[in-house]
């Protein structure tokens, strides 16, 4: 890999938009939807920015201890990403400040999780370490699940979200497994610095996690379930960017394993089930957002494919179809919202000639459907031809054709269909504003001036990123048109084939096969009340059954170890008690007895104060004077609060059978005898006095305190400190949310 | 107890108490001491006006919510830790200044501060759950 130059913009500009995310709820309280087209400004400034630059790498160390860095690296491959998802990030902004124009509620947190889903997909598409990129990997996947789930109070969307997340965010630890055993394989998680080539076991693994992320069969039931999201959030993530993540690594990591002809068909078979899987199940969908959501299953299963077919071609393919793809699709969800919009329905069998009533959407209808169907003239039209040359004459032909129709009659119904026909449908129906029309028609203009371009862009984008998936630089020509050949009138064929397709679309069937899905709904709430039942065994709620179950196990563990590992207890006494101790422990034992046998709860409580007096008095008498204050302390606090409480107890009764009593009573002298035959063999060890000794003579010398005990409090082991006293918080804030918060309050939040 | 001894009495020991909660805290670092004890004393003597006064006029003379004096605690010792990795150090690594004042050179130390932050979750602690207790209605 060459050297190239460092460019600390790519951090800046990320830590912009995290920092934006955090702003964007401030934006929208102040600026109501508006504040997304402010918010445009970021990705459209992007857009700017990475055009002036080709190539660059920056890198700081992280976790150095385990050689972890945060490196980015703009190649090929991330360039095209990131002004891919700059470019529909602007429009899409601009495009949900007309859509959310009527809506007030939640916008700030869906701001803020839209930017910061954008900062995410940025920071994965530029890292160079694994582990950075597993990072935002998964920041993706979290602001998606906050996406899906915009419409909280329906059902359906929470459902959704949480189907999103746990099949992405299972497939990302199975991934993440992969990372790992990637970089200990290839000596480094820097991609750009891989030595050698990985074996199957980190691949198959990675392959699980982009399947899930990327929607491949047999995880693809999320993604149009994934539809329940807002329509700009299936325009951005579930289209053009986020399930293209799984995309993105696999051809991050192509150049090492296309040698590889096994991985190779693994993909393309992989693929092609997916897109016959996508095939077979949107016939059943009249919806518009439904059909173009198992479209994309398709055009991802073809991307998929390509990269695992050898030649020339398919890279080619698979460069300009992501391109043409991402351009086209996230504009043909902004068409189907704009049309949503105008008249109320998403119905594909309703929607009939709006084309007067929306003429604008009609031309932008136009323009995506061209790229679409793949004609020439159109960006869509180079993905398409080199799919076809890349499968080649061979069996891999077969789901390119069946991708090519089923896909083909998707985009004439949602973008021509609509549009065209002699009466409206709706009569009422009207154009979308301004904002909701830039979207698609910018996308598919774009998608034009691709193709009038494509020498330009095959040399600015194309060539770079076909040529980071492999080791060597790619120099092809591209050409508006390259001639008619086999591809070309394949081509034709199969848009001729599309279009009587769609004028033959059947009505609505009565059943819609789910499959997967209904699997899925079916066993999740089963792992859930399964898990109830331990749960409700181990979690009493009952302070009594935690005490005893801790004590016992406590007993249990503590006596297995001794006595299993050849425990003795020493036999010669060395040192007797003096009276005043002996007096102290007998205190402590006669009031513990008091305890129990007591009728009022006052005395009981006294006597306690005496044990643990007696006990103080004992730490001191040992020479632990802090531990005495603290004792001492407690128990005061303890009379306190029992003062507070006591009139509000309940009448003091004895509760329990005489069972529970003797169960009770062999717990403690399980636990008593325990402790005592530990504390007991504890006499016969000579301790090791290595820390005490390291403790007393640094004491002075590198915390400058003479009190040792608060020397290791705040100095030596400050961090145990900081983690009991954080727990010290949690616990007091437990305290008042139980007695403030009390039962399930109906909130509308 | 006659309340009225108790609350008379109490006039006088909770300033001897706080008093003595800052004591203990200074004298911590070389003899027994330092801010958990410091602010179990702290905490007792708050209690006592609690006590004697009730919840609302604890709340009244107290000023802040005990929370506030809690997550304001550990803010403290995020501080005191977070000062070593700015020199340098390792996270909660302390760091040492002297200060020249008329009685004497002090020497004043992030552990001392982090030693507060302690103080002062110890008393947020015990008069969340005091007030808490306190304000619950009777039934």
């Amino acid at each position: 890999m060459t050297r190239m130059g460092e460019w600390g913009g790519m951090p800046f500009y990320l830590a912009i938009g995290f920092a934006l995310a955090f702003l964007a709820p401030f934006l929208v309280r102040n600026f109501g939807p508006r504040a997304f087209a402010l918010l445009s400004l970021y990705p459209a400034s992007g857009l700017v920015l990475f055009a002036r630059v080709r190539e660059a790498e920056w890198s700081t160390p992280w976790v150095s201890s385990l050689a972890i860095d945060l490196a980015f690296r703009l190649d090929g491959l991330g360039r095209a990403f990131v002004l891919l998802i700059c470019l529909l990030g602007t429009l899409i902004l601009l495009y949900a400040s007309g859509y959310f124009a009527k809506y007030k509620s939640n916008l700030g947190r869906f701001a803020g999780a839209f930017i910061g889903f954008m900062a995410a997909m940025l920071g994965m598409v530029l890292s160079d370490d694994l582990i950075s990129l597993f990072i935002f990997w998964e920041l993706t996947s979290i602001t998606s699940f906050l996406l899906i789930g915009f419409y909280h109070k329906e059902a359906e969307s929470r459902v959704s979200a949480q189907q999103a997340f746990l099949i992405t965010g299972a497939g990302a630890l199975v991934m993440l497994v992969g990372l790992l055993i990637l970089g200990q394989e290839m000596r480094t998680f820097r991609v750009s610095q891989f030595e050698g080539f990985p074996s199957a076991v980190p691949l198959i693994l990675i392959l699980v996690g982009c399947a899930t992320k990327s929607a491949q069969f047999p995880f693809h039931f999320w993604l149009p379930n994934a539809m329940a999201a807002p329509t700009p959030v299936s325009a951005f993530l579930h289209s053009a960017t986020m399930v293209k993540a799984g995309i993105f690594l696999l051809a991050r990591l192509h150049p090492w394993y296309s040698q590889d002809s096994w991985f190779g068909l693994v993909l393309a078979w992989l693929g092609s089930a997916t897109i016959v899987v996508a095939a077979a199940l949107v016939v059943w969908h009249r919806d518009l957002k439904k059909m173009l959501a198992y479209s994309t299953v398709m055009a991802l299963g073809l991307l998929c494919v390509l990269l695992g077919l050898p030649g020339k071609e398919a890279l080619l393919g698979f460069s300009a179809f992501l391109c043409a793809h991402a351009l086209y699709k996230g504009g043909l969800f902004l068409l189907a919202g704009a049309i949503d919009h105008g008249t109320g329905s998403r119905d594909a069998l309703a929607l009939r000639g709006l084309g007067r009533q929306m003429p604008v959407s009609r031309f932008a209808g136009l323009l995506l459907a061209g790229s679409g169907l793949g004609l020439v003239g159109f960006i869509g039209f180079h993905g398409k031809e080199y799919a076809i040359l890349g499968a080649g004459y061979s069996w891999w032909i077969l789901p390119v054709i069946v991708f090519a129709l089923a896909s083909g009659v998707v985009v004439l119904r949602v973008a021509i269909w609509p549009f065209w026909g002699r009466e409206s449908s709706h009569p009422e129906a009207h154009e979308a504003p301004w904002p909701m029309l830039v979207g698609p028609l910018l996308l598919g203009l774009v998608g034009l001036a691709a193709a009038v371009g494509v020498p330009w862009l095959g040399s600015e984008i194309l060539n770079p990123l076909s040529g980071a998936l492999q080791f060597t630089l790619v120099r092809y020509d591209w050409v508006f048109f390259p001639g008619v050949n086999w591809a070309f009138l394949l081509s034709l064929v199969l848009i001729a084939l599309a279009l009587i397709g769609a004028a033959r679309l059947g009505p609505t069937p009565k059943w819609i096969p789910r499959g997967l899905d209904d699997g899925w709904r079916f066993v999740i709430p089963k792992v859930a009340s399964a898990a109830r039942v331990p749960t409700a065994w181990i979690q009493t709620g009952l302070l009594r059954n935690y005490f005893s179950l801790f004590f016992l196990l406590i007993s249990v563990a503590g006596s297995a170890s001794f006595w299993l590992n050849g425990g003795r207890l020493p036999t010669r006494v060395t040192d007797y008690p003096h009276l005043h101790e002996l007096a102290l422990i007998f205190l402590a034992i006669g009031a513990t007895g008091a305890v129990m046998r007591t009728p009022s709860r006052l005395s009981a409580i006294c006597m306690m104060g005496l044990v643990g007096t007696a006990i103080s008095i004992l730490y001191l008498v040992f020479g632990a004077p802090d531990l005495a204050v603290t004792q001492i302390l407690t128990e005061l606090l303890t009379v306190i609060i029992a003062a507070l409480v006591f009139s509000r107890l309940p009448k003091f009764r004895s509760l329990s059978s005489r069972v529970d009593k003797v169960r009770d009573a062999s717990i403690a002298a399980a636990f008593g005898i325990t402790m005592g035959t530990l504390a007991w063999a504890a006499q016969g060890v000579s301790p090791d006095l290595a820390s005490s000794r390291f403790f007393s003579e640094n004491s002075v010398e590198k915390a400058y305190g003479r009190n040792v005990v608060n020397t290791i409090l705040v100095d030596f082991r400050a961090m145990d400190t900081l983690g009991e006293v954080t727990v010290l918080c949690v616990a007091a804030l437990g305290v008042y949310a139980l007695m403030h918060l009390r039962g399930p309050k109906e909130t509308d939040a | 107890m006659n309340p009225l001894v108790f609350q008379s009495a109490a006039r006088f020991i909770t300033p001897i108490l706080l008093l003595y909660a800052v004591f203990a805290f200074v004298r911590g670092h070389n003899e027994p001491g330092g801010g958990f004890i410091g602010g179990l004393v702290a905490g007792t003597a708050l209690s006592v006006v609690v006590l004697v006064k009730g919840a609302a006029g604890g709340r009244r003379m107290l000023r802040f919510d005990p929370r506030t004096v809690l997550a304001g605690g550990l803010v403290l010792s995020l501080i005191a830790g977070i000062i070593g990795p700015l020199l340098g150090n390792s996270f909660l690594t302390g760091a040492w200044f002297s200060v020249s004042t008329p009685l004497g050179v002090l020497k004043l130390g992030t552990p001392l501060l982090f030693d507060l932050g302690v103080l002062l979750i110890v008393v947020g602690m015990v008069l969340t759950v005091i007030l808490v207790l306190a304000e619950e209605p009777t039934e």
